[in-house]
């Protein structure tokens, strides 16, 4: 694999979503391209910032009345 | 044994599958067990995507409401949750084109409207009682969160169902009904863009919660 492939398939190689075979592929060209681990290293980074900037909110328990409420105007 | 009864005693109790037979059937109760079951992670989706509080309860409401009236031509075979995702990414795309800010996303735009702005501020902890660290990364979460807006809706959708509902991209292409290679590339081009954007704002990954 040449670093445009790898470019395309990095998001499902951190996903482990390719296949052993493309995975080990990959594995072995990030071992060998420093450019393209630098890259692989600052989605990682992006992608966990993503994950720290929301938290869960609860539901207000009105959404399920309006819900029904509305079945019920059927 | 009777055909039918043979065919229900196959769904096993408590499914998604048997609510949503006896959902189609008009079951209010099953169905408050279906909205028991999902209603977090739905509305949470939504609220993400559109931000405002308001907002984000009419959707949900249409959502299941749509689910409800559609029981019937559920299939099965497929998974409950993915079938509701598909329900709210149309409900959530038929608002932005209500709202008209599906197209010409610019970096200029506002992010929200006014009101958006003021709920966000009251949400947030009184900051004069936070450690400077936790000020700082309550910045940082704030600004980021203000970033991921800026993206274009179906960048922004494809994120947030990738790193927060955990999906694979087969999944999100099948319930954003676009090509794999679509979803792949606008998260590719999505992330470029919040790096860009994170360095212009001088967000540092040491800012972060987590890291």
């Amino acid at each position: 694999m040449n670093c445009l492939e790898i470019r395309f398939k990095i998001l499902q190689f951190l996903y482990g979503e390719l296949t052993m075979v493309e995975l080990a592929r990959i594995h072995e060209h990030l071992r060998m391209c420093q450019q393209c681990d630098v890259e692989r290293e600052a989605i990682e980074i992006i992608l966990d910032q993503v994950k720290g900037a929301y938290e869960d909110e609860p539901v207000a328990e009105e959404v399920r009345l309006r819900v029904f409420a509305q079945l019920d105007e059927d | 044994m009777v055909a039918g009864k043979e065919k229900l005693s196959a769904v096993p109790v408590g499914s998604d599958e048997e609510l949503m037979q006896l959902v189609a059937k008009g079951d209010r109760k099953a169905f408050d067990k279906v909205y028991d079951r999902y209603h977090r992670q739905i509305y949470n989706f939504i609220k993400k995507q559109v931000v405002q509080r308001a907002a984000a309860e009419d959707i949900m409401q249409e959502v299941f409401v749509r689910l409800f009236r559609s029981a019937r031509r559920f299939d099965p075979d497929k998974q409950l949750s993915s079938y509701l995702y598909k329900i709210a990414v149309n409900e959530v795309r038929r608002h932005y084109q209500k709202t008209s800010i599906s197209q010409g996303f610019s970096l200029n735009e506002p992010l929200s409207g006014e009101d958006d702005t003021r709920e966000r501020i009251d949400l947030m902890p009184d900051e004069r009682q936070m450690p400077d660290v936790q000020v700082r990364e309550e910045f940082a979460r704030r600004t980021l969160r203000q970033l991921i807006d800026r993206l274009p809706p179906e960048q922004k959708m494809v994120v947030l169902l990738k790193v927060y509902d955990e999906m694979t991209f087969e999944e999100i292409a099948q319930i954003m009904d676009r090509p794999l290679s679509t979803v792949l590339s606008r998260m590719r081009y999505a992330l470029q863009k919040l790096r860009r954007w994170m360095d212009d704002e001088g967000i540092t990954q040491d800012e972060l919660p987590g890291n």
